[in-house]
């Protein structure tokens, strides 16, 4: 299979090499992983249950997302680069993991969501905001959004058992 | 975000290796076996060191023959024990006592390692007391 063999070569490559044999990288990476993760999915858990009206209810939701996004957008880029390294620095088992594969199928998932409240409620923001009521079609997207995440998060954490 | 509470995280999160990448469950904790064999690989990295043993037929414990992928830790604990990326190389005659996989599968998780001269190399859990390790000063 030509992505087993490409995974392979990246993962026998001197920069995936000294990331795995490094008494330091990897476990800051590692870290990082987790820590910059607890920044963006954390957000987005608190914006989910305020689409929800389950947290901040008293307070607009684009005020919540102004404040949120600036802190959350670093911590995903954060999350997403420690990721590609993680996958790097092991890319033959990570790649033959299944654990992983539903992970990162549901990461597209969790994109396709965000996309669809981008594309189809954002837009309207303003106006639904105003009258205080969330669209259903936006809170059915916050809680897969909440789904979506608790089960990457499960799926992110088992996988390190087998590796 | 708090700046305080950031760097209590980043001092909490330095521990977290060591309690180790996943748990021992699936390892027979209770059993101690002895491999003794050649080495085929001495894999020094993240998150888990790997010693694949060849267990040669005629071996003292018959149930030991075969290829096992003797697990460590990583490698920052491991080096704290005194190991380091040359301690074994393909070839190498090498007695290592393991916890073998629940399963059955060929795999076990590293107890320690006998030195042609008697002295033992720990994996980080378990050393019992007044047993030194090569190269270790730690309790």
């Amino acid at each position: 299979m030509p992505i087993l063999s490409w995974c392979h070569w990246l993962q026998n490559t001197p920069f995936a090499t000294g990331i795995r044999q490094s008494d330091l990288l990897f476990p800051l990476i590692e870290g990082s992983h987790i820590m910059t993760l607890s920044l963006s999915v954390g957000l987005i858990v608190l914006f989910d249950l305020r689409l929800l009206r389950l947290a901040f209810a008293a307070e607009p939701v684009s005020k919540i997302m102004e404040q949120f996004v600036p802190l959350s957008l670093p911590g995903f880029a954060g999350m997403y680069v420690t990721g590609v390294l993680l996958f790097i620095a092991q890319a033959e088992k990570v790649y033959l993991n299944t654990l992983f594969r539903f992970k990162l199928a549901l990461l597209v998932l969790a994109g396709l969501n965000a996309l669809f409240y981008q594309v189809k409620f954002y837009p309207k923001m303003a106006e639904w905001d105003n009258r205080g009521v969330v669209p259903w079609g936006a809170r059915i997207s916050g809680a897969l959004s909440l789904i979506i995440w608790a089960c990457v998060i499960a799926l992110g954490r088992t996988m390190a058992y087998e590796l | 975000m708090n700046i305080r509470i950031f760097g209590l995280s980043c001092l909490l999160s330095i521990g977290i290796p060591a309690f180790g990448h996943h748990s021992f469950a699936m390892f027979e904790l209770t059993k101690d076996v002895t491999y003794e064999g050649t080495v085929l690989e001495y894999r020094w990295e993240n998150p888990h060191t790997h010693i694949i043993v060849k267990v040669d037929p005629g071996a003292a414990d018959p149930a030991t023959v075969g290829a096992w992928d003797i697990e460590g830790g990583a490698t920052n604990i491991m080096g704290r024990q005194g190991w380091n990326r040359a301690t074994f190389k393909a070839g190498d005659h090498i007695k290592v006592v393991a916890h073998p996989m629940k399963d059955g599968t060929k795999g076990a998780s590293l107890f320690y390692v006998i030195l042609p001269d008697g002295k033992r190399l720990y994996h980080d859990i378990a050393r019992p007391k007044g047993e030194g390790s090569v190269g270790s000063s730690n309790p």
